[in-house]
C-alpha cells in the first residue's frame, strides 16, 4: 500500500494521525495578521496533563505531534513536552516564527527534541516588510541569521508565507531568499480573520495583482500546474470521500485544553479538563458532525469543477466567513479563477 | 517493503548474514491496524509495511537480535525455518539499505 492510499484510509476510518498543540498564545513578535485570540483566557493545561495527553496519543498510535502557538518556545515547559514527545517516538514538528531559534537554541532543539521539521513564517524578503509585519525591528535580520545556522547544521525547514499586500511586491525576492537557503517556500493566498472573529487582518489580504504576480512567477518556476483530475461533475470518484482530514485524521488543542478538529476549524469537540483525548475522539458528537461535513465539503468543491480545487478551499476558513464549513466561500473561487487565467495565458 | 515467500529469494543477493541490527535513532514508526508507517527523518522518506514487517520493527525496537527474531516469529507463521530465516535476513538487509536500521 502506498502512503497516499494509507492517508485516504485514515480519512475514511477516522484514524487520528496528527495532533497540533497550541502550547501558548504568548509570542515574542506582534504580527498584525496573527489569527490567535490573545485575549482568550482559561485554565491552562498543566505539565502533567500534557504528559498524560502524550501518553494517550501514543497509545492511540498517533504519528505526528506539532508544537505550535503563539510561539511554542514561549511556553515554560516547551522543552519538557518536546522531549517527552520525542521519547515516546512521535514525529515531532515545530511551528515557530524563528526569532528565538538562535544557534544555541537550535543545538538544544536537535539534541533534546530532534524535530523532523521546523516550519517558519516569512513575511517578506526585506527587513522593512518583514519587520513591519512582526512589529519588531531587527526581526528579519535575526531570522536570516538563524536560518543560515539551521541550514549549516542540516535542520529541515519549511518557510511559510501568508501572502499580504505588504509582501506581494517581494514575491520573487522571497523565492530567491528561500532558494539561497535551499528551503521550500509555501504561500497561502487566504488571510484568515482572528479566532475571535476580528477581520482586521483581512485588510491587508493580497490584491488581485499581487496574486497574479505570485501565480505568474510560480508558473515560470514550474510549480503552478494544471489540475490532473477529470470531470469531477460526475462525482463518481468523490462520492463518500472527505475533503480533508479535519476531525478525521487531525486534532488541534489550544492552551486551555479545548480540542478542535484542526487548527483552522474552531468548533470545540471537547475539553481535556473533562475528558481524555480518546474519549473525545471516539465520543464527540461535534467531531461526528464535522466528519459528515468533510464529505459534504468534498462534494461541494468537486461540483464546481477541477479548477476550483486549486483555490485552496479550507472548511475552517469557510466556517469563519460563511458560518458553514461545507460552503465553498467566494475567495476560493476567485483564487482558482486567477490561477486558471494564469495557466491559460500562453504569454507566460 | 514487504515480507513474502518471494522475498526469501532475495536473500541470496545479500551474502552477509546479519546477526543483529538496531533501528536508527532518527526513524519514527507507528502501527496502524495491522500495518506500519515508518518515517526516515534523515531522508524524509515514508515506508508502509505489512503486518510481518511491522512486527519485526516492533521486535527490533525491543532489542531482539536475529536469532531471537527467528525464535519469536517461527511459532507465529506457517512457514519452514530456513525460509523464514532467509526472509528475515532479506528484510533486515532492506532495512539497512534504506537507513531504517544499522548493523550492530
Amino acid at each position: 500500500m502506498h502512503y497516499g492510499d494509507l492517508v485516504e484510509r485514515f480519512y475514511r476510518e477516522n484514524k487520528l494521525f496528527s495532533v497540533l498543540l497550541e502550547l501558548t498564545y504568548r509570542c515574542n513578535l506582534d504580527c498584525f495578521i496573527c489569527y490567535n485570540d490573545r485575549e482568550r483566557s482559561g485554565k491552562s493545561l498543566s505539565l502533567d496533563q500534557y504528559y498524560q495527553l502524550l501518553q494517550d496519543l501514543n497509545e492511540m498510535q498517533v504519528m505526528n505531534i506539532t508544537l505550535s502557538g503563539g510561539e511554542p518556545l514561549a511556553h515554560p515547559d516547551f522543552w519538557k513536552i518536546g522531549a517527552r514527545g520525542r521519547a515516546l517516538g512521535f514525529v515531532m514538528r515545530i511551528k515557530s516564527n524563528g526569532h528565538a531559534l538562535r544557534s544555541d537554541v537550535i543545538q538544544r532543539l536537535q539534541k533534546e527534541i530532534d524535530p523532523y521539521i521546523v516550519e517558519i513564517s516569512l513575511h517578506g524578503a526585506t527587513a522593512d516588510t518583514h519587520d513591519r509585519q512582526t512589529g519588531i525591528p531587527g526581526s528579519f535580520k535575526q531570522l536570516r541569521q538563524n536560518l543560515l545556522y539551521m541550514k549549516r547544521v542540516g535542520l529541515r525547514v519549511q518557510l511559510n508565507c501568508p501572502l499580504t499586500r505588504w509582501a506581494e511586491p517581494e514575491v520573487e525576492m522571497m523565492y530567491e531568499f528561500a532558494d539561497e537557503l535551499g528551503y521550500p517556500l509555501n504561500f497561502d493566498p487566504h488571510i484568515s480573520p482572528r479566532d475571535n472573529g476580528d477581520k482586521a487582518p483581512q485588510s491587508i489580504a493580497p490584491t488581485d495583482e499581487g496574486l497574479r504576480r505570485l501565480y505568474r512567477h510560480q508558473k515560470i518556476r514550474g510549480v503552478l500546474i494544471k489540475p490532473v483530475c477529470g470531470n469531477d461533475k460526475s462525482n463518481t470518484q468523490t462520492a463518500g470521500r472527505k475533503h480533508c482530514g479535519t476531525g478525521s485524521m487531525t486534532l488541534a488543542i489550544d492552551p486551555y485544553g479545548t480540542v478542535y478538529p484542526c487548527v483552522a476549524l474552531r468548533r470545540p469537540a471537547g475539553s481535556l479538563h473533562e475528558h481524555s483525548v480518546s474519549e473525545i475522539w471516539d465520543g464527540s458528537t461535534a467531531l461526528k458532525g464535522i466528519r459528515k461535513l468533510a464529505i459534504e465539503a468534498a462534494s461541494n468543491i468537486a461540483s464546481l469543477g477541477p479548477y476550483t480545487a486549486m483555490g485552496g478551499f479550507c472548511p475552517g476558513l469557510s466556517d469563519m466567513l460563511c458560518g458553514d464549513p461545507a460552503t465553498v466561500h467566494p475567495g476560493v473561487i476567485h483564487v482558482a479563477q486567477l490561477k486558471s487565467d494564469c495557466l491559460k495565458d500562453d504569454s507566460i | 517493503m514487504r515480507m513474502s515467500k518471494e522475498a526469501g529469494k532475495g536473500a541470496d543477493v545479500h551474502s552477509r548474514q546479519l546477526s543483529a541490527v538496531r533501528l536508527d535513532p532518527h526513524i519514527r514508526w507507528r502501527k496502524v491496524g495491522d500495518e506500519g508507517v515508518v518515517l526516515n527523518q534523515d531522508k524524509g522518506e515514508v515506508l508502509v509495511l505489512n503486518a510481518l514487517g511491522t512486527h519485526i520493527i516492533e521486535l527490533l525496537g525491543q532489542g531482539l537480535n536475529t536469532g531471537q527474531l527467528n525464535e519469536a516469529l517461527l511459532p507465529e507463521y506457517n512457514i519452514d525455518q530456513p525460509t523464514l530465516e532467509a526472509d528475515i535476513q532479506c528484510f533486515l538487509h532492506e532495512l539497512v539499505e534504506t537507513g531504517v536500521a544499522n548493523i550492530l
